[in-house]
């Protein structure tokens, strides 16, 4: 299996771990625009998770092979918000912003 | 507090167990031309291929049940998302797809161990014109499954998954075949499916390498949600009425327990990789394959111990904090 495809599936995992982790009672504290944000960074990156999965299991490394380098972009852009960013809320609107990019290449890989 | 754990190798024992009522032994595959030292020695692969079946299907089962359960969770925290009804719609469809999957590979695993007992049956057989229809019938259903999709320039196809140096391995395994060691009709088989079944041993190493890379990653995601929710949360809210002293010490010895959980997992690969040094024994006409046995008991263990565990955290309503969802 393709080590950038792995870095890119490590890269949107870790960011999700960040996003399980943000405490329930931070965020009830947040607008309602916000908290739909953050609903949304999560479930749109563990879908496209699931989705990774499922091609890598099947497809192996061809599936990926022209898109590869994007992907890993896009999933290292979104990992290094959740490394960088220690305000949480910037962390979940910087996110929602980028994350346009990895649906457009999981789309095509998919 | 209950975490009862499955003992040590209850379950593979009994898993060699049943597969020794099946025993191919090469005792009866090297119909002639072995030394009584070697037949004493021998191991039976058809067993072997039993045990790595079920452990590898529990495996599996706990995939799936980890990969659902995290999902539900994480569902359960976006539910204010924009559209719920259709993001819980899009995950079902990708979980479904992945849980596909995932039966597919069980299949194959199931049908490869249907393979090693008619390949037993065929070598056991007293009738002379034997020719051993089932085990062809399910050596040509493996070779359909290694050619899915039908089409050889399709870029998808399941063998674009090998390297040319594995395209090479496949190709050479003819050549391994030592055909004095046996029957005329047992050597007819093996000559015509031990690339099939190289191949779709490799197959499933390869798939088998996602899979565990998923159930780590549940396993992960659920213990820092476990952390998280029932740990820290919990902790840091030093003004909480509700906060139950033993209850957070029992939460927080189970996040240790579950940490310890995940080095097992090179096991699995181990014996999925021995199985298939087996196969090659088998067509060398070698016969030691103990590794396969020692490996799985290991297996079975942890999945014993993650199920046990796994049990108690949910009897504890492991989601429902009140600080933490």
């Amino acid at each position: 299996m393709s080590a950038t495809v792995q870095e890119s599936l490590d890269s949107l995992r870790n960011t999700r771990n960040v996003l399980n982790e943000m405490p329930g009672n931070l965020r009830n504290g947040w607008s309602l625009e916000d908290q739909i944000k953050f609903a949304d960074d999560l479930h749109r990156i563990s879908q496209r998770i699931l989705q990774i999965e499922t091609i890598k299991m099947t497809k192996g490394n061809q599936a990926f092979k022209k898109h590869e380098t994007q992907l890993k972009k896009a999933s290292a852009k979104l990992e290094s918000f959740s490394e960088n960013e220690s305000n949480f809320l910037l962390m979940v609107r910087s996110i929602n912003n980028s994350l346009g990019i990895l649906d457009e290449i999981v789309e095509l890989i998919h | 507090m209950k975490t009862k754990v499955t003992q040590p190798s209850e379950k593979s024992k009994q898993t060699l167990s049943s597969g020794n009522a099946l025993h191919v032994t090469l005792t009866a595959i090297l119909l002639s031309g072995c030394s009584n030292s070697t037949l004493v020695k021998s191991h039976s692969l058809s067993a072997s291929s039993a045990a790595y079946t079920e452990t590898v299907n529990g495996l599996l089962d706990e995939t799936i049940n980890h990969v659902i359960d995290v999902d539900s969770k994480e569902l359960l925290r976006t539910r204010i998302g924009t559209n719920p009804k259709q993001m819980l719609k899009d995950k079902n469809k990708s979980m479904k797809a992945l849980i596909g999957e995932i039966n597919n590979l069980r299949q194959q695993i199931s049908l490869m161990n249907n393979y090693f007992i008619n390949l037993q049956a065929l070598a056991d057989s007293t009738v002379k014109e034997d020719a051993g229809v089932n085990l062809g019938r399910i050596s040509s259903r493996i070779q359909y499954m290694n050619n899915r999709p039908r089409s050889s320039d399709d870029s998808t196809r399941i063998d674009k998954l090998f390297s040319e140096k594995e395209e090479g391995y496949i190709s050479q395994m003819t050549s391994m075949i030592v055909g004095s060691f046996y029957a005329a009709r047992i050597e007819t088989a093996l000559r015509r499916d031990a690339p099939i079944i190289a191949k779709q041993m490799l197959i499933q190493e390869k798939q088998l390498k996602v899979i565990l890379g998923i159930l780590q990653n549940r396993l992960e995601t659920a213990n820092r949600m476990h952390l998280t929710d029932k740990v820290i949360i919990p902790y840091a809210a030093i003004k909480d009425p509700s906060f139950n002293q033993d209850e957070w010490v029992s939460n927080r010895r189970k996040w240790f327990q579950l940490e310890q959980a995940a080095p097992i997992f090179a096991d699995v690969q181990a014996a999925q990789k021995a199985l298939r040094l087996a196969w090659e024994d088998i067509l060398r006409g070698k016969k030691d394959i103990g590794a396969v046995d020692i490996m799985l008991t290991d297996v079975n263990d942890f999945l014993g111990t993650l199920h046990a565990l796994d049990q108690s955290r949910k009897d504890d309503s492991y989601l429902s904090h009140p600080l933490g969802e």
